[in-house]
Order: C-alpha cells, then sequence, then structure tokens
C-alpha cells in the first residue's frame, strides 16, 4: 500500500510525506488494519488524496510483492528468534482451534510462502472499500470545509460492501492446558493466557479494572506475592485488549534463578481463585478504578493517539464507548470483579506456555 | 515567560542552585513531575557497574517519612504512577498524577530524592530483580549485540557498560556504597526539576520552593569520566547465538550534544539512515528495493548527550544473506563518503526537519524532556524559535564535509551476533 497507486510511483507518498514534515505509517491488529499519517494542522491537504488513491487504485506490482514477502518473512523469523515472541505465538495460536483469531497477525511461515499476488488482490478488492472503512481526522481543521473535501476524494469510490465477520464460537473445554518450548534460554518464563470478555461485551470494563488489581503497580496483587512475597518471579506483566469477539488476558512471568515453574503457576492460580472467591477491599477496587481512568488520560494524551483509539472504536464496535468509559469503569464493583475472575480467569480455562532454563 | 506557540514555559532558579522548569499544558488533567538528577552510570566505579542505576531504583523503596508501601499507596491510590530510570548520564525520577495532586506529588518527590532510607531487604530484592533481568536479556540478541558494541566504543570506561550493570557489578555492590553514591551524587544543584502539565507555574514555583529551598549537600561531588577517543583500528567482535537471524552493528564513537556539527549530523541522519518510512538511503535501499531486512537503519545524533554517543549502523537478516547486507551498509556508507548527497535529498531533509520538529511537544513526557534538554544543552529559551533558522542554513556542502570528517569506513567497530559460520569469520 506505500509501493504505488494511480496516481503515485513507489516511495511518492514517503516522499510527499517527509516533504511536508509528517509521519505515515500502518498496523494490522486481530480485526482491523489501520493507515494513519501525522501532520502539523497547516500542511495535511495530501493526506486525504492518498488514501481516497489508495483505497481503489493501488498498483500491486509483482516484483514489489516478492520483495515484500521476503521482508516480512525477515520480521516474522526477528519475532520467533525473540524469546517471548515465540512463547506468545506458540500459546495464541494454540488457544482458538476454531476461531481465525488462531492464526498470529503476521502469518505463518507456509502461508507466507503460498500467498499469491492475486490472493492479496482478492483480499484488496474486497476489503477495501467505503463501506468496510472509517475515517478519523483529529485535529485544528475547519470542519465544513474538510467534508466538502471528503465528499470529494472518496465520494466516486464504489461503496463496496462491508465485511461480514464470522464468529465461530469456541468449544469451552474446562481443563487447564499447557505446552511446553524446547529451546536454549537462560531464564524460565512462563505465558498463562485465558479467555477475556470482546469490548461488544459490558465485561469489558470489569476485566480492565481487574487486571489493574492484578498488575498495576507495586501494590498489585501479583507483584506483591510472586515478587515480593515468594521471590518466584522477577517480573510480570500482563496484556488485555480490545478485539471484536473474546480474545485472550496474558500473564507473563520472568522466574528467578532455579525456581520451578510449577510453583509459579500454581502460586498465580491461587492468586485467581482467591479473587473469585473473596471481593477486593473498597480501598483496592477504588485504586484500581483510578488506574484505569488515568490511562485512558494517556492513551489520548495526543492527536494521533486521539485518532486511533477512536478509530479502532468504531470499527470494532462504536466510539462512544470512549464517552462512557469513565462512568462504567467508576460503577465496576467487587463483585463484578469476583465474576471475571471466576468466569473468565479461572485456572480450568487457561493455557500456560512455558520455556525453561 | 517564554512563549512559542504550544509550548508556554517558566524558569527559575533557587538559591541552593536547583533548577525548576514548569510549562503549563491543559489538554488533559494530568500533571507530569520529573527530577532529573545528573547521577547516571558516568558516575559509577569501573568495578561498581549497576550502582547508579540500583541506587535509582530504591528511592521509593522507603524515606524518612514514608516505608516502600505507603508510597506506593500515595501514588496509585489515585491512579497515578511513577517510574525511575538511571540513564548514562542522569537518574530520572517520574510522576505522572492527576494535576490535583501536585502538592502531593512534590512532597514525595522531595522525601525520595533527599531522604530515601535504603532498607537492606529492598537492596537485597532489587539486586536479585537485577541480576535476574540482566539474565534474561542475554536471551535477546539485539540487546546482547548493542552491549558488545558499547564495550568496544567506550573502553575501559563506566560508559561501555549496561545501565543496569554486568552480573558481576551487580554481584558486587553492597548496600553501603549505595548510600554514599546517593550521598555524594544526589544534590541541588545537580538536579532539574522540570513539571508539565495543568497546572499554575506560578504556584507551582511556589511549592517546589517550599519542599527543596532548604536542600544542601555539602558531600556533593561530580566525577567526569575520561573523555572517549575515537577508535583508531577496526574492531570485530562476533558472538554466537543459535538463532535464525544475524544482527550486524557497524559504527564507532559518536558525537556529544553540544557538538558544532549536530544540526548538520541531523541532516545527515534523515538523508542516510533514520528519516521516516523508507525515505532515507538504508532502509530504501536494503529493505525497501532488496528486501535483505525487516529493521535497518542508521544513527549518529541521536545517542548524544553530554558525553559523545555513537554512530551504528544496524542491520538484521536471515543468516544466509548476512555478507549481502553486511556489504550493503559499508556500499551505502562509502557511496555518501565517495559521491556526496543531492540538493534534493538536503531540501527534503530540511523540510522534514523543520515540518516535524513541533511533535516534540505533543505530551506532557515529551515536553518535559524537549525543556531538560534546552536547560541541559544550553540551547537558551529562543531554542524552538531559532531551530528552523539553523536546519535552513545547512548547505549540501557542509553536510558533505561534515559526513567525510566525522564517519569512518575504515576504522569502526563491527558486531556481529548470530549463528555460526565460518566462512564470514574470515
Amino acid at each position: 500500500m506505500f509501493k504505488g497507486s494511480g496516481r503515485y510511483a513507489k516511495g511518492e507518498i514517503d516522499y510527499i510525506t517527509t516533504r511536508k514534515g509528517g509521519h505515515n505509517n500502518a498496523f494490522t491488529s486481530l480485526d482491523y488494519t489501520a493507515y494513519y499519517f501525522s501532520f502539523a494542522a497547516d500542511r495535511w491537504d495530501p493526506a486525504l488524496e492518498i488514501e481516497a488513491d489508495r483505497m481503489s487504485n493501488a498498483s500491486f506490482d509483482a516484483d514489489e510483492f516478492e520483495l515484500e514477502r521476503k521482508v516480512i518473512l525477515e520480521e516474522l523469523k526477528m519475532e520467533l528468534d525473540s524469546p517471548w515472541g515465540a512463547l506468545r505465538q506458540a500459546v495464541e495460536t494454540r488457544f482458538f482451534q476454531r476461531h481465525p483469531y488462531r492464526f498470529p497477525v503476521i502469518g505463518n511461515r507456509r502461508d507466507l510462502s503460498k500467498i499469491s499476488l492475486d490472493d492479496m488482490k482478492k483480499h484488496y478488492r474486497r476489503y477495501y472499500c467505503p463501506s468496510n472503512a472509517v475515517l478519523v481526522i483529529v485535529g485544528a481543521f475547519p470542519l465544513e470545509a474538510t467534508l466538502v473535501r471528503i465528499e470529494k476524494q472518496f465520494g466516486e469510490i464504489p461503496p463496496g460492501e462491508a465485511a461480514v465477520v464470522e464468529t465461530a464460537s469456541e468449544p469451552v473445554t474446562r481443563e487447564a492446558r499447557r505446552l511446553t518450548l524446547n529451546r536454549a534460554s537462560e531464564v524460565s518464563r512462563v505465558l498463562i493466557a485465558f479467555p477475556a470478555p470482546s469490548i461488544r461485551q459490558t465485561d469489558h470494563f470489569a476485566a480492565h479494572v481487574l487486571e489493574c488489581v492484578l498488575a498495576e503497580g507495586k501494590l498489585a496483587r501479583l507483584y506483591r506475592r510472586l515478587v515480593e512475597e515468594e521471590g518466584v518471579a522477577s517480573l510480570v506483566s500482563t496484556e488485555f485488549g480490545e478485539t471484536f469477539d473474546p480474545h485472550l488476558f496474558e500473564v507473563r512471568l520472568e522466574l528467578r534463578e532455579g525456581v520451578d515453574p510449577e510453583k509459579a503457576i500454581s502460586l498465580l492460580f491461587e492468586e485467581l481463585t482467591s479473587l473469585a472467591a473473596r471481593p477486593v477491599s473498597s480501598a483496592e477496587l477504588e485504586r484500581a478504578r483510578n488506574q484505569c481512568i488515568t490511562q485512558l488520560f494517556e492513551d489520548f494524551e495526543t492527536t494521533l493517539d486521539q485518532a486511533v483509539q477512536l478509530g479502532l472504536l468504531e470499527v470494532l464496535d462504536r466510539f462512544e464507548y470512549w464517552n462512557e468509559y469513565v462512568e462504567r469503569v467508576r460503577s465496576v464493583s467487587a463483585e463484578d470483579l469476583q465474576r471475571i475472575a471466576g468466569t473468565y480467569w479461572s485456572p480450568d480455562l487457561s493455557l500456560t506456555g512455558v520455556l525453561s532454563a | 515567560m517564554t512563549d512559542f506557540g504550544p509550548v508556554r514555559y517558566g524558569r527559575s532558579l533557587l538559591e541552593n542552585g536547583l533548577v525548576c522548569l514548569v510549562s503549563d499544558n491543559t489538554r488533559i488533567p494530568l500533571v507530569s513531575i520529573n527530577a532529573f538528577v545528573l547521577a547516571g552510570s558516568d558516575q559509577n566505579p569501573m568495578d561498581r557497574s549497576g550502582l547508579a542505576s540500583i541506587t535509582a531504583r530504591l528511592l521509593d523503596e522507603g524515606t524518612r517519612r514514608f516505608e516502600h508501601r505507603q508510597i506506593a499507596e500515595i501514588v496509585e491510590g489515585t491512579g497515578g504512577g511513577l517510574s525511575i530510570f538511571s540513564h548514562r548520564e542522569l537518574t530520572a525520577v517520574s510522576l505522572q498524577l492527576k494535576a490535583a495532586d501536585l502538592s502531593t506529588g512534590l512532597l514525595l518527590l522531595a522525601e525520595m530524592l533527599r531522604y530515601p532510607t535504603f532498607p537492606m531487604e529492598r537492596f537485597e530484592l532489587e539486586r536479585q530483580k537485577v541480576l535476574n533481568h540482566l539474565r534474561s536479556l542475554r536471551d535477546d540478541p539485539q540487546t546482547v549485540g548493542v552491549q558488545l558494541f558499547s564495550r568496544c566504543i567506550y573502553p575501559d570506561s563506566p560508559l561501555g557498560f549496561p545501565i543496569l550493570g554486568t552480573l558481576e557489578g551487580v554481584r558486587a555492590l553492597r548496600l553501603q556504597e549505595v548510600r554514599e553514591f546517593h550521598g555524594r551524587k544526589y544534590s541541588p544543584e545537580n538536579t532539574k526539576l522540570v513539571i508539565v502539565g495543568d497546572v499554575s507555574p506560578a504556584e507551582t514555583a511556589l511549592q517546589v520552593a517550599e519542599h527543596f529551598s532548604d536542600w544542601r549537600n555539602p558531600h556533593f561531588e561530580r566525577t567526569r569520566p575520561p573523555r572517549p577517543e575515537r577508535q583508531k583500528t577496526p574492531i570485530l567482535r562476533r558472538h554466537v547465538m543459535d538463532r535464525e537471524q544475524v544482527h550486524i552493528y557497524l559504527g564507532h564513537l559518536g558525537i556529544s550534544r553540544d557538538d558544532t556539527d549536530f544540526y548538520v549530523l541531523q541532516m545527515l541522519d534523515v538523508i542516510v539512515g533514520s528519516g521516516p518510512g523508507f525515505t532515507s538511503r538504508i532502509p530504501r535501499r536494503l529493505r525497501d528495493e532488496q528486501g535483505l531486512a525487516y529493521a535497518t537503519f542508521s544513527d549518529i545524533t541521536g545517542s548524544s548527550g553530554l558525553y559523545p554517543g555513537r554512530f551504528m549502523a544496524y542491520i538484521s537478516t536471515t543468516a544466509e544473506q548476512r555478507n549481502q547486507a553486511l556489504q550493503g551498509l559499508l556500499q551505502e556508507l562509502n557511496l555518501l563518503l565517495d559521491e556526496g548527497v543531492t540538493d534534493e535529498e538536503v531540501e527534503t531533509a530540511h523540510d522534514y526537519l523543520t515540518g516535524s520538529f513541533l511533535f516534540d511537544f505533543q505530551s506532557n513526557v515529551n515536553i518535559a524532556r524537549c525543556l531538560l534538554a534546552m536547560e541541559l544543552f544550553d540551547l537558551g529559551p529562543g531554542y524552538p524559535q531559532r531551530y528552523g533558522e539553523i536546519i535552513r542554513s545547512i548547505t549540501r556542502s557542509r553536510i558533505e564535509q561534515v559526513a567525510r570528517s566525522r564517519l569512518d569506513t575504515l576504522n569502526y567497530t563491527l558486531v556481529v551476533v548470530g549463528p555460526e559460520d565460518e566462512e564470514f569469520a574470515e
């Protein structure tokens, strides 16, 4: 998408952006692909024309396609060379049996080698169209004149059809699953994945709050128990994001020298089980809610942050989610957290990946 | 008050030498409170790498008035955050709080900087965490490569060690050494406070004075490591790791931020190796045109500071393509030295640097970093307004002349990390 379209030769999009002192890039998530530009407000005029042109007129030269395949294979190798990258990919691809979330966003080696230029063109023609896209502009720009420009640039493009997302429901297996990676490693690493609510489920708010209870700051439960009190881990981190369908809550542990991964895993499960059994204190709840709200402000600090957040929400659900966020987080109760811990983050629903030293 | 468009700030100097910069940014209801103490890994004795870093990590582990749990309660209770990091030439203590919590934040900051208690059991816990982290970094080929590269660029200097230290250095640390390090290095004349957020500059300056004006340190001393010299012969280091990719680092000692060629080399960075997208030569040719790598760049100004940073060109690629990748990097650098740059490249770099400068002032943390740089490198209050003029005055012939005098494609350090290969070793 950066290698040429009807009006722009290869490299020209980057060139124009640079001459205007701007930045551009793109990223792909589990559910969507985003293209973005950042410019000073007095010089953003090329962005609309570029996006409109490459939405309908991308060139897709065969040689460029082969070069990019090589680059992506290098990116994949880089990810798999990293211990966390390899462990994460192993756990995430094994977790789901039916849902397309079982495929890594970057692709796997076999598919990347097989994909043809024709496959890519079909994908482009099907999904890159106005009915399946959201345009977000944030910053100091004149609203009315900009709406006219948008109509002019995008109005002539055939609307196409919005993608129908096939939601394959996952079979529920109530049995803790396990995988082991065999490779040389200086420290043992453990990645434990649990099912997590999608952004379209009300439980999403409470899950955010519970994530803070578990892992945000030095008072968080997992840090206190695993790092300070038991001394089994030197690092605890978690990951939980916004997805269209239910995806994952992940806990990562780097273990201290000589610690048996089984011990760390059982301590983690103990913490989660106790969260399901007993309500958190009101101070702990209030702290976690406050942490969520501060995080929200930080996520909206720059204009690019705002554009990305609004865009992803509109694609996945509706952008008003953010307007309600503070109120919804404030209304999360201790019982809600117990429900999340019991319903989603229960040991018998987890898949644990272990990379032993 | 200095005003340059979107960012305004005020500067005050306390009698004890503490500098305080305050900027009001009302976009979000938060405040970023930062103390930058010029006590980084540069102050470590050669056999005590990691000393500055562990001292910093213990600042929030107990003070005269608060034990570690209380500090965490104060910060996290209202949803705030605290990060403490050592760098090569300074330690940064940064609080991100709701703007209404400014006074609590300043009280806590004063406690951490002035009265840390360094409890023994917290020292041991932090030491174990650091040792484990250092072990885990040995699994990461990119970190291994950068560390090896630094050791070659800064031989016999604390600047050559990882900020966190080495396993040997951290194992050797004693708590008494941490206490002494704090006693000698943490001092008002050595500290810059930078506060950015939804706060009143006048009121903030008053509160700062309340918490810091009686801070004195008669034991203050600052050491300066020997000025690093650029290598005069080539150096090659190989490190074998069983991985698919090879990581190649090529370069030598760079420049300090006050170097007269700094801005010229910023232009060169944009043209050669760290411009946006694939506009600069190395990413365009090696990644976009040859498909050799996902990650490749070069840079000389990004690491400049009080001390010379490093000039480094980097590429990671499949092991079988290592020769091609290394030759590609060298070829680009030689081409630059032999044939120079084009007028169009110079114009593009002018436009990019002057047009993108405002992105440095988008977030509270970014603004704080810029204000610190202005203070530390004496850039002057009119620096943001002057920046465009400085950049636009740089000519093609000047860039070519500086490139030839500052980059060396004969006497460089080459670090290669990846699977074994006898042919490449030749």
